[in-house]
């Protein structure tokens, strides 16, 4: 039976489209996971694995590149790209490969209400407090 | 009564629960299920919500160990866990490089939970098949500046070890300052 006026039949191969679909899905799980929080910031390494001028970054990677500050979040450089999780998920987790930046906490994010080294109390009294924890693990 | 608090993560079967049991002087309050995936049974149980462990400095001082879940999809009690820390230590099975890059992940989102001091803990170093810590810290890309530390988990004097060490980078910390 031929096909009706207004379409235009194409061959494609089946097993390769569910190949790259599965391949997709798993890139996308993997991406999930190695960032799964959109709302931490980036940051350059103080002693990156390699120097920026010596790596090739494409136009959309140049982009993200010149937006990382600890004060923009991940989800507000994709939104300042016009990007999607998937696309700005696959540029970062590419810088972070290549050892030239660090997930950080955005900048002005308070910490949670107990987020502190130790109770806000003076130096003295830290110190005092990590030395006798230092004696009591060395008595165990 | 003052009480603080150290967190000991890392990947799935790396050794967290043996790790707080060897110093804990408190049978260590686990929440331990049984393993349901095939893929994950490379033991019997993990550890689901937390683990709990206590030693009691002196009559104002407590300190709490905190195990995180090793699987990736209990992860969002990791921010709960992290409040508050002292500092955290990230333990690695050594005989397991297929784990050493979660490792990473995990390591870089405790850093930016909470900016304490931390180590890493090198576990079953006394396994034959275990990678050396010289080529841990080259696997991790670790900052020299991080203590990489030997360790076996089931051993309390290794395990002293490392809390030791992470206690004289806190102490570091604070002087700098």
């Amino acid at each position: 039976m031929l096909p009706p006026d207004d379409r235009i039949v194409m061959r494609l191969d089946l097993e390769n489209i569910i190949i790259e679909g599965a391949r997709r899905m798993r890139e996308w799980e993997q991406l999930q996971e190695e960032l799964p929080n959109l709302d931490m910031a980036l940051d350059f390494l103080q002693r990156p694995g390699a120097n920026i001028r010596d790596v090739n970054l494409n136009v959309e990677e140049w982009k993200v590149v010149s937006y990382i500050n600890p004060k923009n979040t991940i989800r507000q450089i994709m939104k300042a790209n016009k990007m999607n999780e998937l696309e700005i998920r696959r540029i970062v987790y590419g810088l972070i490969q290549a050892g030239l930046v660090e997930v950080v906490r955005p900048a002005g994010m308070p910490l949670p209400p107990q987020a502190r080294q130790v109770p806000a109390v003076d130096k003295r009294q830290q110190s005092s407090l990590v030395n006798r924890l230092i004696d009591r693990i060395r008595s165990l | 009564m003052q009480t603080v608090k150290m967190v000991v993560t890392g990947p799935f079967s790396a050794g967290k629960t043996s790790f707080i049991r060897s110093v804990s002087e408190i049978d260590v309050v686990s929440t331990e299920r049984k393993i349901s995936t095939e893929a994950e049974r490379i033991k019997e149980t993990t550890t689901v919500a937390m683990d709990f462990g206590r030693i009691t400095v002196d009559d104002d001082l407590v300190l709490y160990l905190f195990g995180t879940p090793g699987q990736k999809r209990f992860d969002f009690m990791w921010e709960i866990l992290s409040e508050g820390m002292l500092g955290f230590i990230v333990t690695i099975d050594s005989t397991r490089p297929e784990t050493f890059r979660e490792a990473k992940g995990i390591l870089q989102t405790f850093r930016a939970y909470a900016p304490t001091p931390y180590v890493v803990a090198a576990n079953k170093q006394d396994m034959e098949s275990a990678w050396s810590v010289e080529d841990l810290r080259i696997a991790l890309k670790l900052d020299p500046a991080v203590k990489m530390l030997p360790c076996v988990a089931s051993d309390k004097e290794s395990v002293k070890k490392v809390l030791l060490e992470l206690l004289y980078s806190i102490l570091e910390e604070m002087e700098k300052k």
